[in-house]
């Protein structure tokens, strides 16, 4: 009961104290770390060093001795410029996301975050869940560094603020900041090998029966498309062309490979995730092969035909993004 | 120095198919590594279009390629507003220049108008059809081709459009090795399988460090100079104008990378010279008798 | 959280420990010393084969071995010995189990406590410069876990500048801020008594004359006195035994005491000198003025005999304030009391003496006359002023009066005093210091236990108490100068100290860096060792009236030697552009090799040129093409371009000859 009751001022006190960060420190793409945002304290081991001085200045006290008691105010003004470096350490410092890599579950996730400083800086810590990354120096320009996270289910992650810290140059005073990119990452789901049908599933619907079945003519014609040049000369649709509709291409269904077609529907009897993992799977050859294929999703809606990367990576999205 | 390493592996990938062109091929990512137009100018069949495909598939850029040709209308190049009957409303239909890499093949057998559609593409990084401004994809680059000889029904690059193109190169025969080898691998790398070897964020990256490159007073002295002499001296009948300048100084600090340094040297700059000032100390014609940038750089002492 | 790399930080600690575990040991036992020698011994072997610290139980055995030491430290050497050498070993402990970062701060803890314990010890500056560095190292190692990457040079110079930086506001707060009053008693260390004694036997001022020790410091106000006049009294001796003379003062009748002081009489009236003493510890209460003294500043009373007694020992150093009225005479209303004191001599022996004293009272009616016929005595006869004069055996003064005629100062006042007496004439020996040597950089006189003197005072019914002192008969050198003065050639001066500086004040050299390092000592203990409530109050008043006007002939002098740096500077950079020369020298050792270049070639374009000239000459270029490259085209501070540019003419150098070589081929 008094367990419960602790948990629940706890969660509370995080709600306040959330609130509170999000506040002082705003969600941005960009950080700058100034008065505002960094936060400084003596740490333990600081904590000591004070205590030590205090019972040095008492025993200088006692012994009236001048010296032990301008020692102890050397120390006490040692501190005192330690604790401006430390601050001067942090402040000024910009923070920059750049970019990450396409992520899939199972995969770890490279967050790539860009320091930018006029000078050279010290040590920094950047601790988030597991991830735990130590810059041993910064020094003029930029300087890059990653964050490893392993997102464990498919769809968007969130990045949580995390901590960035510093106890550079005593160890006496540690300094941070808690830093929200508003990061979210579309998190792909793992792939998991299938070659039995990369040759295609065909589309739900249609039994079996699409594949194969645009083996047409080479003149079976699909539809005009604008000119672009390089566009075989042959395929000009000059009739238009004379008609003043403008340069215009005949486009045709590929003429010797025929659309290969991956359906949900078909694999769904693997399991929902698994059919999923396998369209993963499949998509990533079509885009490692260049080949042009369809995918049909849940409630029959058809992605394609097409290929390239762009269209593979809508694909992936739309894998992503489907409801778990 | 990974970005020494990179640039390495996009050479010697490069260099795999344009053989034995290894300068020319370090100018032509050096020229898009300084954010600038290339133009190479050389007789048919030299390899132009394989060094420019192979450029734009090495760094992962995509890639088009325009022939010119003397009927070719500025909007074949730029795109044109279609009218669209269902929706009853002008659709923009982009030209091939929507393009990270654009093959300007043979540009000066198009008519002028369209030789200055694009270059202002090239300039703006944008281009405006029907009062509706597009921008272009970045990076974007254009590598245009000429032709040397003087052909009937060519229309030279006048002096100022020449300005706009960061280098001009020329490939040349292959010496006879690399034309051995060349014979004797045909077939084994093909353009279209190289694989990128950065990603375009590397590539971006890339660029702003070649900004970072350091130069001394020394050196701006001896790139004055040069720039100086070109203005002062009478036989140059062309100036060297401020864009050239910096463009020199900024393809000298591609070159710097390119060369695994984090500064730039007299060499560099002289490395870049003849492709960023001949075109523009020779008034476009070709002067095959005396190079006039090596004159130039012969008149000032680098230390 | 960071793991330190242990041996990367006892680079900067071991130095560290070694200077403060030396302090205690010299104060302390070497055990202690020793103690640590072994521990570090066993870290390296430990640090060597790459075993973990060591484990909890060698720990406790360790800690049980040391609280034996300790104990038995503490029963022969006292409370605070024992603490403090708790924590030597503590520490020496502690270097066995450091591992982590959390020992790290325990060790740092432990070492500030014991520099904080060497400060208390000892106060001198050299000790404090010592013990600074030990807390700068102490700092780098706290740097260097944090700072990993960065090289030795550069964790220094961070450390330098942080200690820098700090100095000015703990200055700043060791000024301003309030003392505290002991907040309980503290036990002392115990030390041995230095300085005069409250006895004194014929040798022992001789034997005090043999150390160099500083006793204390004065400064005047005004203009100083002169050295002759520079009688600092210490204690008045009126009690002779027959072999050692002592203070009526320690007979301890109080009643005695206050019926003396009432009898006195003199006002303070007339000249008087100003001046500040700083005295060195001597764990005695007797203080150090000059006649007839009013002491301020601190507690002390006045005897009867016009000395003064500070309330405590004087522990540490102690700075007071006096006003001597040097013209105020000095009246005392005799009764049998003073007469019973001041005549006192033993019951028998001497009987020489008091047969001469009895002869010459029959023979001058005036003391005047007769005071002045015994020191003319001393003039003129073979007398001889030295610091080891014979021994002398039952009847010391006659001895010394009849028959050795060799002795020191208080063989000259004893046997004065003992003259007097004989005849009749109240007198008394006074031992103290004379002199002092006048320290013009510091303005100030350093009194040296070497000064250590003994005179004799008479009491004459007019003039009250007069001073006289036999040496100045025999030595009126010692008077005038000093001791070294008086002994002359003999060498006896310090002879057991052969390398105090002082013996070699002649030569001038020498002496200015002498007189220099004693004057920043005695800045050193009178602004910060010494400084107190009541000198605060007078450091402020001393900023009121600040020489400004060497501020700023101090000012403009820093000004001119700045910019002066800053033009040498400009000249050194200009200097850079000088690598032409070396390259010149060698592009024309090239052209003599036949290589040709044509105007505006670089150095690097020449290469495939000496390719086929020679191979040696290549690697030659080629170095020389990466000298300049560096030089000209790299950012580089002005020091990396000075080295550039000396190796640039070496390979210059070896590019001749490796033309040379090339040409012999």
């Amino acid at each position: 009961m008094v367990k419960k009751k602790a948990s629940k001022v706890k969660a509370q006190y995080k709600k306040l104290h959330n609130a509170w960060l999000d506040k002082r420190i705003p969600a941005a793409n960009q950080i700058s770390f100034d008065l505002k945002n960094v936060f400084i304290l003596p740490s333990r081991s600081g904590g000591a060093i004070l205590a030590i001085t205090f019972a040095i200045y008492i025993l200088g006290t006692n012994y009236a001795s001048n010296l032990v008691l301008l020692l102890t105010y050397w120390l006490a003004a040692l501190m005192i410029v330690a604790m401006h470096w430390s601050f001067y350490n942090f402040y000024g410092l910009k923070l920059a996301y750049t970019n990450s890599s396409e992520v899939f579950v199972g995969e770890p996730l490279k967050l790539t975050f860009k320091a930018m400083t006029q000078r050279d800086r010290w040590q920094f810590h950047v601790t988030h869940l597991k991830g735990d990354v130590t810059w041993e120096e910064i020094n003029k320009e930029h300087a890059l560094f990653n964050i490893d996270l392993y997102p464990q289910q498919r769809g968007e992650f969130k990045l949580d603020r995390f901590r960035i810290e510093s106890s550079a140059p005593l160890g006496l005073f540690k300094v941070w900041s808690l830093v929200d990119f508003d990061l979210t990452v579309l998190v792909y789901p793992e792939p998991m090998p299938c070659p039995q049908y990369l040759h295609g599933t065909g589309l739900q619907g249609d039994g079996l029966g699409k594949k194969g079945q645009n083996k047409a003519s080479a003149d079976d014609f699909s539809e005009l498309k604008s000119y672009q040049k390089g566009d075989s000369l042959k395929h000009v649709a000059w009739k238009q062309l004379a008609q003043g509709k403008g340069w215009l291409t005949k486009s045709f269904s590929e003429p010797y490979e025929s659309t290969l077609c991956f359906s949900y529907g078909l694999l769904s009897h693997h399991g929902h995730e698994q059919a999923i993992s396998q369209l993963t799977w499949l998509v990533l050859q079509m885009r490692q092969t260049n080949k042009k294929f369809a995918l049909q999703l849940m409630n029959n809606q058809v992605l394609g035909p097409d290929k390239g990367d762009e269209f593979c990576r809508a694909c992936l999205s739309k894998l992503a993004s489907m409801p778990k | 120095m990974q970005a020494v390493q990179l640039c390495q592996q996009a050479l010697n990938q490069i260099d795999k198919v344009v053989i034995g062109k290894e300068r020319q091929v370090k100018l032509a990512l050096c020229c898009l590594l300084a954010k600038g137009h290339l133009l190479i100018e050389d007789l048919p069949g030299m390899g132009k279009t394989t060094l420019s495909h192979a450029l734009a598939n090495s760094l992962g850029l995509s890639y088009r390629r325009i022939q010119f040709t003397s009927d070719l209308l500025p909007a074949d190049v730029i795109g044109v507003s279609i009218f669209n009957q269902n929706q009853h409303q002008f659709e923009f239909h982009p030209g091939p220049i929507f393009s990270q890499v654009v093959l300007a093949d043979e540009i000066n057998r198009a008519s002028p108008k369209t030789q200055s559609a694009l270059l202002e593409a090239m300039e703006e990084k944008q281009i405006s059809v029907d009062g509706q401004s597009h921008s272009l994809p970045a990076p974007f680059f254009v590598i245009a081709t000429q032709n040397p000889f003087h052909q009937s029904g060519t229309f030279p690059l006048p002096e100022s459009q020449l300005d706009r193109f960061l280098m001009r190169i020329e490939l040349g025969f292959p010496s006879k090795d690399a034309e051995r080898t060349m014979l004797l691998n045909e077939g084994n790398e093909v353009v279209a399988d190289l694989k990128p070897v950065m990603s375009i964020e590397e590539f971006t990256s890339l660029q702003t460090q070649v900004q970072s490159v350091a130069v001394t007073d020394k050196l701006i002295n001896y790139l004055l100079n040069l720039v100086h002499e070109s203005r002062n001296n009478a036989a140059f009948d062309m100036a060297l104008s401020p864009r050239a300048s910096k463009g020199i100084l900024s393809a000298a600090r591609a070159w710097a990378m390119l060369s695994g340094r984090d500064y730039v040297t007299a060499d560099d700059i002289k490395a870049v010279f003849p492709a960023i000032a001949e075109h523009r100390l020779g008034n476009g014609k070709m002067n095959t008798s005396v190079s006039l940038s090596e004159q130039l750089m012969s008149q000032v002492e680098p230390i | 959280m960071i793991t330190p790399n242990v041996s990367q930080c006892l680079r900067w600690l071991v130095p560290a420990q070694l200077i403060v575990q030396m302090y205690q040991a010299i104060e302390h036992t070497w055990i202690i010393l020793a103690f640590y020698l072994v521990c570090l011994c066993l870290k390296w072997n430990q640090l060597q084969s790459g075993q973990k610290a060591f484990k909890r139980l060698y720990r406790i055995l360790g800690l049980v071995i040391a609280l034996v030491i300790v104990a038995g430290l503490g029963q022969s050497y006292g409370y605070l010995t024992a603490v403090i050498s708790l924590l030597a070993f503590t520490q020496s402990l502690k270097l066995l189990e450091f591992e982590s970062y959390r020992d790290l701060f325990g060790i740092t803890c432990v070492q500030l406590f014991l520099i904080a314990a060497g400060l208390l010890l000892h106060v001198e500056l050299i000790h404090a410069v010592v013990l600074t560095i030990s807390l700068l190292l102490s700092v780098i190692a706290l740097l260097q876990v944090q700072l990993v990457k960065l090289k030795a040079k550069k964790l220094s110079i961070y450390a330098s500048k942080l200690m820098l930086l700090s100095l000015p506001l703990a200055l700043l707060l060791f000024f301003a801020m309030p003392r505290l009053p002991p907040l309980w008693q503290m036990p002392k260390s115990q030390n041995a008594q230095t300085g005069l004694s409250e006895t004194m036997k014929f040798g022992d001022i001789a034997n005090l004359s043999r150390s160099n020790k500083l006793a204390f410091r004065a400064t005047f106000d005004n203009l100083p006195p002169e050295q002759k006049d520079l009688y600092w009294r210490v204690l008045v001796h009126d009690i002779y035994d027959g072999t050692e003379w002592r203070s009526s003062l320690t007979l301890k009748k109080k009643p005695l005491s206050a019926y003396l002081m009432s009898r006195l009489s003199w006002q303070e009236q007339g000249a008087y000198w100003d001046y500040a003493i700083l005295a060195e510890p001597s764990y005695q209460p007797w203080m150090f003025a000059l006649d007839i003294a009013k002491v301020s500043g601190i507690k002390a009373k006045m005897a009867a005999d016009f000395t003064w007694y500070a309330d405590k020992p004087i522990n540490q150093a102690l700075e007071y304030r006096v006003r001597s009225y040097y013209e105020a005479p000095v009246q005392q209303r005799p009764d049998n009391w003073f007469y019973q004191i001041n005549l006192q001599l033993p019951e028998q022996g001497n009987e020489k003496t008091r047969q001469w004293a009895q002869q010459l009272k029959t023979q001058f009616t005036e003391p005047e006359l007769l005071i002045e016929h015994v020191l003319e005595q001393f003039a003129e006869q073979a007398y001889y002023y030295t610091l080891s004069p014979p021994r002398l055996l039952d009847d010391q003064i006659d001895e010394f009066l009849f028959k050795t005629k060799q002795g020191f100062c208080a063989h000259y006042a004893s046997s004065f005093v003992f003259v007097m007496r004989a005849a009749g004439i109240p007198a008394r020996v006074v031992a103290g210091y004379q002199g002092g040597e006048w320290n013009p950089k510091g303005e100030y006189f350093s009194v040296y236990q070497y000064d250590a003197h003994a005179w004799a005072e008479v009491y004459l019914p007019e003039q009250g108490w007069v001073r006289f002192d036999p040496t100045a008969y025999v030595a009126p050198e010692r008077i005038e100068q000093d001791l070294s003065s008086a002994l002359g050639d003999e060498e006896e001066f310090l002879a057991n100290n052969r390398f105090a500086l002082v013996k070699y004040k002649d030569n001038w050299l020498v002496n200015e860096v002498r007189l220099g390092f004693a004057n920043i000592n005695y800045q050193w203990s009178k602004w910060i060792v010494n400084y107190n409530q009541n000198s605060r109050s007078d450091f402020w008043k001393d900023l009121l009236r600040f020489d400004w006007w060497k501020l700023l002939k101090w000012l403009s002098l820093a000004i001119f030697v700045f910019f002066s740096y800053l033009i040498y500077r400009g000249l050194k950079h200009s200097q850079r552009a000088d690598i032409n020369k070396p390259y010149q020298q060698a592009l024309s050792i090239l052209a003599a090799s036949g290589v040709k270049r044509e105007p505006g070639m670089t150095a690097r374009e020449l290469l495939p040129q000496l390719k086929a000239l020679s191979d040696e000459s290549h690697t030659v270029w080629l170095k020389i093409c990466q000298l300049i490259d560096r030089h000209e085209y790299q950012t580089e501070s002005s020091k990396i371009q000075r080295k550039i540019y000396s190796h640039m003419t070496k390979q210059v150098q070896e590019l001749r000859e490796a033309c040379k070589n090339g040409r012999k081929d």
